[in-house]
């Protein structure tokens, strides 16, 4: 009787597992199946903080787009003079990955970027390449964690989330995982903890605002904190563009050399 | 009663911390630029860069010691598919012009005209295929370019591909540290010497005799010819690749020989420093693997003939390979190590001795060879051909820290040559070590202390010991000043308008 008991405890732990795997997948689908902007465009102001309460302010323009094969990203910084001018341009590849070339204005030339700088600072900023990559449902495992939950910061009042662990297939992931708070009435994440190699708590990631335009909300406030340094880094999208037809030029060579 | 509210007051002191934070706060506080508002009447950028340097000289030899001012302001108004690009500098006290051209960029196409700057190549800095732009080897290492006349058209027909031509209806002269025509001059006028004391057996034959030495530059038709060539870029998946052709004009003088007979015997009467027509064929390769970046450049150089191998420019390969990547906390920290060459082709390396050895009347008194003798004196040194191979490892780091307001670099290079005319000296290797600090106070503005330093390990025949010094420094043409220096650098930008 004892042995039989046993064998049904393990029986339901192991279901209770599945059910987490599965209802992490069922959220995880549901975030990545939101229906996506086919572009947008902005203006974007990215204020770096350091640990000292210091401000450095970076103000860039912003497009992205998407089709069948993935997601294309450019972006030119304006100021300060140290970066006006650098170029960034992100394309997809046929095998799901991507390809990234930077202009730099000094040189008058284009980089092709190896893979490493993704885990790289995006312009000293604490936004890394990979985070500005765009990522697939099958580029990671999920796993529920919890429901209902609460993120203690008056932006994010009257909200209940989802907490889902996130761990990347890839090796090129500089994070070991990342805890995504997603929200349980629109599905939305607005919170990203990223932890590093050893397991530390690295980064947060707040979606402090979304704009709402044609029927798709983009979060056009996000705050991210890099914990080990002690530094912060806001970006606020300002004449945000929704859905107005960016041409392919955009996202070209051509528009990097130009 | 009592209890409860004991309890609403906990609940509402757990509550009081959840919602202190307010993250919608933290944008409230830096004042963000007003969106750029969009007109018909196109956007103007402009932006200056002023930097005051002082250098002291770490050996006699320095070029340039003391205060000097470099200024740049540049501006560029768009308007729809128009852009036009001025500029200006002011750097090592002379009004240098910059990237003055207009651009016209319709559909798949790019036109443009004017004072232009071209930048080929993958590697870094050290760029077999960028050779459009002449370079001022004057004071830096890292030469800047001098703009060019040019026209230009870059065709993007497809996203993996470009094609580029450029035509330039004449090249701009590189600035070097040497006075080549004046060099050339001493180095005849001290032949006409020692060869008329020679010939004092003959009679003294050439007591009248006076060589002159005349550039390009004062003969007409033969600098003012038109530098023309192309590039195909191809952007493949995983490859970025290109091939460049031009017809372009030699960086350095070859000397045009005319000889005269005085009593017999055969002297260069007069030598004209032209730059000739060189053929390039280039190749670029970049590509990533995981974290590193790889690449290749390297050119074929080939010189149109105008006379003989020995009086010609000889042919000549050069090549970059190198490796970068990132490493360190947050990938912040850079390396970049390369491997760079050049081969001489047919390359002579036993002029010296050739001039050493004495001559007799039979070859004083044959044209043929004394004309032969000159070319072999004056070609390969006037083109910078000073062994037939040259090897040449290349590094550059730099540690980027506290959010890269503090940013020291290191970048340095060693190049060794391979069968050169050893006569007068065994040349071991040359180096050269930048060493320096950037400390960056706010955006914009840098305060830069470092270190020009350049040394070649040689040993003069008939010495016995292998010396450290300056003169003999292979890369001292392009670095004669050995110096400390210190810069404050304040850059800046603005704009009107959004196009």
């Amino acid at each position: 009787m004892k042995k039989a008991f046993t064998l049904v405890a393990l029986g339901l732990i192991g279901l209770a597992a599945l059910s987490a795997d599965a209802r992490g997948d069922q959220i995880a689908a549901q975030y990545f199946g939101l229906t996506k902007p086919a572009d947008t465009s902005a203006n974007a102001v990215m204020t770096l903080i350091d640990k000292s309460g210091g401000r450095k302010v970076r103000n860039l323009d912003l497009y992205s787009k998407s089709d069948s094969t993935g997601d294309y990203s450019f972006s030119e910084f304006k100021t300060p003079a140290d970066v006006a001018g650098t170029k960034f341009l992100t394309t997809p590849l046929k095998d799901g990955t991507n390809e990234q070339r930077l202009y730099l204005p000094a040189l008058k030339k284009t980089r092709k970027i190896a893979s490493s700088d993704k885990s790289g600072e995006f312009v000293n900023s604490d936004l890394w390449y990979y985070d500005l990559e765009s990522r697939k449902l099958s580029d990671n495992t999920y796993t529920f964690l919890s429901d209902n939950e609460v993120i203690a910061d008056k932006a994010f009042a009257g909200m209940k989330f989802f907490k889902v662990e996130v761990t990347a297939k890839s090796s090129d992931c500089p994070y070991s995982k990342s805890i995504f708070w997603i929200n349980m009435d629109d599905s939305h994440a607005y919170k990203i903890e990223a932890y590093d190699k050893d397991g530390a708590l690295l980064k947060t990631i707040l979606f402090v605002k979304f704009e709402e335009q044609k029927g798709l909300k983009v979060p056009v406030q996000t705050a991210v904190t890099n914990h080990k340094k002690g530094t912060k880094t806001l970006l606020q999208l300002n004449n945000l563009k929704v859905n107005s037809g960016l041409k392919d030029e955009v996202f070209s060579v051509k528009n990097l050399e130009q | 009663m009592k209890r409860a509210l004991a309890v609403a007051a906990l609940a509402a002191a757990a509550l009081a911390p959840a919602f202190a934070q307010d993250a919608s706060s933290d944008f409230d506080a830096p004042p963000a630029a007003a969106p750029a508002t969009a007109t018909d009447w196109g956007s103007l950028k402009y932006s200056g860069d002023q930097a005051f340097a002082w250098r002291w000289a770490a050996d006699s030899a320095a070029a340039r010691t003391g205060g000097f001012l470099d200024s740049t302001m540049k501006g560029e108004y768009k308007y729809h598919d128009f852009k036009v690009v001025a500029g200006a500098s002011v750097r090592y006290n002379e009004f240098v012009p910059e990237e003055t051209a207009l651009y016209w960029s319709p559909g798949s196409f790019r036109f443009g005209v004017g004072l232009q700057e071209f930048s080929w190549g993958v590697a870094d800095k050290a760029n077999p295929t960028d050779t459009l732009n002449a370079r001022d080897y004057r004071y830096d290492v890292d030469a800047p370019r001098l703009v060019n006349p040019a026209a230009s058209v870059a065709y993007y027909p497809a996203s993996w591909v470009s094609l580029e031509a450029v035509y330039e209806p004449w090249k701009v002269e590189s600035k070097y540290p040497t006075d080549f025509p004046g060099t050339t001059q001493a180095q005849l006028t001290s032949n006409a010497t020692a060869l008329n004391a020679a010939t004092a057996a003959l009679g003294n034959p050439l007591a009248t005799y006076v060589p002159t030495v005349t550039t390009a530059a004062s003969t007409a038709g033969t600098f003012n010819t038109p530098v023309y060539g192309g590039r195909a870029n191809f952007f493949l998946p995983g490859v970025d690749l290109s091939l460049s052709y031009l017809y372009d004009r030699d960086s350095f003088y070859t000397p045009v020989v005319t000889m005269s007979s005085y009593g017999g015997v055969w002297v260069p009467q007069s030598v004209n420093l032209v730059y000739n027509p060189v053929q390039r064929f280039g190749l670029n390769v970049k590509t990533t693997v995981d974290r590193f970046g790889f690449w290749l450049e390297s050119a074929y150089n080939h010189t149109v003939a105008t006379w003989d191998d020995t009086a010609n420019r000889h042919d000549s390969f050069n090549w970059t390979a190198g490796l970068d990547f990132n490493y360190g906390p947050a990938s912040v920290y850079y390396i970049n190590l390369q491997y760079a060459g050049v081969w001489v082709m047919n390359y002579d390396a036993s002029t010296v001795a050739a001039q050493n050895a004495s001559l007799g009347v039979a070859q004083l008194t044959s044209e043929s060879y004394m004309q032969n003798l000159t070319y072999r004196s004056l070609t390969q040194t006037l083109g910078d051909q000073t062994e037939q191979m040259l090897n040449s490892l290349m590094l550059r780091m730099n540690w980027p820290l506290n959010n890269a307001t503090v940013t020291p670099s290191l970048s340095g290079v060693v190049a060794v040559p391979y069968n050169y005319d050893s006569t007068d000296l065994t040349r071991y290797a040359s180096a050269y070590l930048n060493p320096e600090i950037d400390v960056m106070p706010a955006d914009g503005l840098h305060l830069v202390a470092g270190a020009d330093l350049a040394y070649a390990w040689v040993k003069v025949a008939g010495g016995s010991s292998v010396t450290l010094d300056t003169t003999y420094d292979r890369l001292g043409v392009y670095t004669p000043q050995n110096n400390l220096y210190v810069r404050v650098d304040f850059k800046w930008n603005g704009s009107l308008g959004n196009s």
